[in-house]
Order: structure tokens, then C-alpha cells, then sequence
């Protein structure tokens, strides 16, 4: 009671103006004498700031998107055999080949490029992470510092910067995986892998750049992929190609010729999917697809058996069931024998 | 809860995760005074305890732990950041003063009370409160912004921090941490 006689004899505005930083020198004299006047007083005013401390705290709370840190967390801790390395000073294998493209991006500046050697300049490097994929492991929607989601196939690595800093995001592929990037007009979004380089605005696409084989794939599943050749001079004068969906572009590595062409393989994400689509595809090929999804060896006792042609669909089906449909399709018997997968010919061992 | 932590249960981890984690960045934040600094240490310590879920055993209670951890891993930062802040000196002794207390950690649930409290406020009065203390505008740019007079914002807030002090009093304990 005591202390609401007082407030109402002092002015409420006048302390709520104090509390907020709005008095001037004058108001700021009269609020302070009349806090020394009583405890009660202080007390009064002590109470009103903790509440808006809090308040302000609560306010601050919610600036932070939970949401978002999970998604980071969670790429951290699952898979838990992932293998993130954070190199504060850059290593010796991603120093060998900085200068590997360094050299070739000198090169460019003599041609006149400079704009692209300055982006990568400023793309200052400092701490770069790795995500390694095992030979049977397929990381599964892996967040990039932008917030572009990857996903990495097996026996992959990708090298990022922890931050994306400069014009660009560059960050370097070996192997497969599919990109989700998130749209940024203003700073696109450079994947260097092997010979050729990935330049896109936001979109998502498959890439497939296995140091041993021949070829650096690019499949577009939605918006424009720009694919440019590092080589500096290419056979067919192509040194890049403008990629839609449902097309593909090629690099040889060794002809360095760079093409386009449709896409004509409905399961060239079926290692990150598990869906696969088979039209008359003969069985040699299916089991190649599958052996690389599941990472099984699968072989036949007659190699007629490769001529066969299956027309089938499946959506996310072990391996087992996948290979039982085409044991009954075909009347084969299958076997597993030291973790190999093997068809033979029923009738023949059987019936006759 | 944290029982199933221990035994790897992710959906726990993620039900604990999301009920601490804005709580935690703004008491970081309180701390060091650095917003990207304060998510970084937070995210960095679910991390910590996600990895080490096995050996981690909770003697008092798991609020307690998780202040009490982000408390200690905000004092390194300073620590370790000392010639980049101006003012460690004075941060670190603010941190031993205000923070000793592990009794006065707030409940994550003081947030709903206190969001309950803001939307009992009328429209407009709520308006003018959130722009002053969440965008943190002065008074004369608020009147502007709404084209009302300064003396209006002057009363509105008054108000609003009468009636928000009277609901909020039952609270006050917690208070003490901020």
C-alpha cells in the first residue's frame, strides 16, 4: 500500500522514461532524489528494471532459430561415423592442391580473366572443413555454411571454408554427390571438381567427378548449371556448356572435350534416392546400378544371363527383395556365397 | 530425460535441445555480448554433450548443468579473447558477480509466462513496448513510426510496464539472474 501511495505521488511516465534512457539532465536529477529519499523507493524502480531485463532477454531468446542450429547439430553428431576435419591452418593435401588450381588460375589472369582470379583471392582461405565418406557410407543431407544442403555418395570428399567469405562459394568435390543450393544471385555457388568447374546461382544437380574414371558428370535436376572446363584449350572450341533439367554435361578428362547431351538415365541419383527405374535395361547394367547403390558384388554362373532384359520399378527396397523380383521374373536361383550374390540358371540345374 | 540421453536417444536430445536453446544464446549473449560468438559456444556445447552422452551423470539438475557448462565456456572465451575485448576485465568480473548463483537460472518455461504476459497487453500498447524494447527505437522515433504524439508513447509505456511488472511479480526470483 505504502509504496503505491508513493508511485502515485511520484510520476509513473517519468520513471518509465528513466528506465528507458529518455530523461534529460533536469528529469534525471528529479528521478535520482527521489530514489534517495526511501528504500522503498529504490525498490520500486529496482523491481520495474529486472522485469524489462528479462523481458529483454526473452526477446533476445527468440532472435536465436533453434530450428536452424538443429539442422547444423545434427549434420555434426549423425552420422556419428562421419569424419569432420577442421584444419585451422590448411594441410598439406589441400595446400598441394590450391596450388594445383592456383596455377591454372594464373594462367587464366595472362588470358585476361582477372575478375575470376581476384574472386578467388578474396575467398581467404583459413579453416576449411572435410566430410569423407567411407566406401559404403552415403552421407545423407550434409549443411554447408550457406545453408545449400549436400549429399555426399560413397568413398566422396568435400572440402568447404567454414565461412563463405569473398564474392563466391567455393568449395572443391571428389567424387559424387548431389547439391541443393541455396539461391544467392549475388554470390554464386563454384564447385570445383577435378577438370571441370560447377558455377550455379541456386538449383540442385548431381555431380559425379571420381578422380579414377574418365569423365566429370554433371546432371541438372532443377534451374541452370553453368559447367566450365579447366583445361585451357579444348578440342571442339567448347569451353562451356549452359545446362537446363534433364540434361547432362561431359568432361573427358582425357580428350578434354566438353559436351551436352539429354540425360537418358532415369537412376543417376538412385544412389542417394534408392528409387530405381528399369526399361528394358539389360541385366549386366541393372546389377552395375545396384552393385554401386548397395554395395554388393553380384555375379551370374552363365554369362548369357547378362542379356536378359528387366522392366521393373522399385522405391526404396533392400537389395535382397530387389534381387528375389528378378530371381522370380526370371527364373533364376540365387545364392550368396562370401558376401557375393550369385545367379544361375535354375532350369538348367534343376528341371532338365 | 537426460537418462535417455545417456542411452543415445536423439529425439530426447532434440526435445532438450530446442527447450534450451534460445534461453541459452541470450544468457551467452548476456555474458560476452557477442550474438555469433554466444551460437557458436551453445552449438559447440550440445556437441560436447552429445559425444561425450555416455560418461555424462547429472548430480544436480540438468538446467543447472547446461547454465553452469555454457557459463564456463563463455568464461574461456573471454579468457581466450582477452586482447579483442576492450572490456574483458570488467566482463569477467561482471560474469563472477552476477552469475555465482546456480539457484538462479530461469525456468525455459518463465518464456511462455512472459510472452502471456505481453499478448494480455492491449494492441497498440503492445506495439509500442516491442518497438521499444525489442527493435529498441526511442521514444521520439516510435511516435513517428506511428504517428502519434511523444506523450502518448511516454503513457503506453508506462502502462505497459505496470501491468507487465504486477503479472510477471510472481517471478521475480528469477529476475535476480538477470
Amino acid at each position: 500500500m505504502k509504496e503505491n501511495m508513493n508511485i502515485e505521488f511520484f510520476n509513473r511516465e517519468l520513471l518509465a522514461k528513466y528506465l528507458c534512457n529518455e530523461v534529460n539532465s533536469h528529469e534525471k536529477l528529479e528521478v535520482e532524489t527521489w530514489l534517495n529519499q526511501s528504500v522503498e523507493n529504490r525498490e520500486e524502480l529496482d523491481q520495474s528494471r529486472k522485469m524489462l531485463d528479462t523481458v529483454d532477454a526473452y526477446y533476445k531468446a527468440g532472435s536465436f532459430n533453434s530450428e536452424v542450429a538443429w539442422n547444423h547439430i545434427k549434420a555434426k553428431i549423425n552420422p556419428p561415423q562421419m569424419k569432420v576435419i577442421q584444419r585451422k591452418n590448411i594441410g598439406k593435401e589441400v595446400v598441394t592442391r590450391f596450388y594445383k588450381y592456383a596455377a591454372i588460375i594464373v594462367f587464366a589472369v595472362l588470358l585476361g580473366s582477372a575478375g575470376y582470379y581476384f574472386g578467388f583471392r578474396n575467398n581467404d582461405i583459413k579453416i576449411y572443413s572435410e566430410i569423407i565418406s567411407t566406401p559404403t557410407q552415403v552421407i545423407n543431407k550434409y549443411i554447408l555454411p550457406d545453408g545449400s544442403v549436400v549429399t555426399l555418395n560413397s568413398n566422396s570428399k568435400l572440402i568447404f571454408p567454414k565461412h563463405f567469405k569473398g564474392e563466391t562459394r567455393e568449395v572443391t568435390i571428389e567424387g559424387e554427390a548431389f547439391f541443393d543450393v541455396k539461391p544467392n544471385a549475388e554470390k554464386p555457388f563454384i564447385i570445383n571438381a577435378g577438370n571441370a568447374q560447377v558455377k550455379v546461382v541456386g538449383t540442385s544437380f548431381n555431380v559425379c567427378a571420381y578422380p579414377e574414371t574418365e569423365t566429370v558428370e554433371v546432371v541438372v535436376e532443377t534451374g541452370k548449371v553453368q559447367v566450365i572446363s579447366k583445361f585451357n584449350e579444348t578440342i571442339n572450341g567448347e569451353n562451356e556448356v549452359l545446362l537446363v533439367p534433364g540434361e547432362k554435361g561431359t568432361l573427358f578428362n582425357k580428350s578434354s572435350v566438353l559436351e551436352k547431351s539429354e540425360n537418358r538415365n532415369p537412376n543417376y541419383l538412385a544412389w542417394k534416392t534408392r528409387d530405381f527405374i528399369f526399361n528394358d535395361i539389360p541385366l549386366n547394367e541393372v546389377f552395375t546400378c545396384l552393385e554401386k547403390t548397395y554395395h554388393v558384388k553380384i555375379e551370374v554362373t552363365d554369362p548369357g544371363l547378362n542379356d536378359l532384359k528387366l522392366n521393373a520399378q522399385f522405391d526404396k527396397k533392400p537389395i535382397d527383395f530387389i534381387l528375389n523380383v528378378v530371381g522370380l521374373t526370371f527364373n533364376l536361383e540365387l545364392k550368396v556365397e562370401n558376401e557375393q550374390y550369385i545367379f544361375s540358371n535354375h532350369i538348367n540345374n534343376e528341371n532338365n | 530425460m537426460f537418462e535417455r540421453i545417456n542411452k543415445s536417444d536423439e529425439k530426447a536430445f532434440e526435445i532438450l535441445f530446442h527447450e534450451y536453446y534460445g534461453i541459452l544464446c541470450s544468457f551467452a549473449t548476456k555474458l560476452i555480448h557477442d550474438d555469433v560468438a554466444a551460437e557458436e559456444i551453445v552449438q559447440e556445447f550440445y556437441v560436447k554433450i552429445w559425444e561425450k552422452r555416455e560418461q555424462i551423470s547429472i548430480e544436480t539438475s540438468v538446467k543447472n548443468y547446461f547454465f553452469r557448462s555454457v557459463k564456463n565456456l563463455c568464461l574461456n572465451f573471454i579468457h581466450h579473447n582477452k586482447t579483442k575485448i576492450a572490456h574483458a576485465q570488467k566482463l569477467l568480473s561482471e560474469v563472477e558477480n552476477n552469475f555465482s548463483d546456480d539457484n538462479n537460472y530461469p525456468e525455459p518455461d518463465i518464456y511462455e509466462k512472459i510472452e502471456e504476459s505481453i499478448n494480455f497487453l492491449p494492441e497498440k500498447r503492445r506495439e509500442i513496448f516491442r518497438l521499444s524494447r525489442q527493435d529498441g527505437l526511442k521514444y521520439q522515433e516510435i511516435a513517428q513510426k506511428l504517428n502519434i504524439s511523444i506523450k502518448t508513447v511516454e503513457t503506453q509505456m508506462s502502462l505497459a510496464i505496470k501491468t507487465l511488472r504486477d503479472k510477471l511479480k510472481n517471478y521475480t526470483s528469477f529476475f535476480l539472474f538477470f
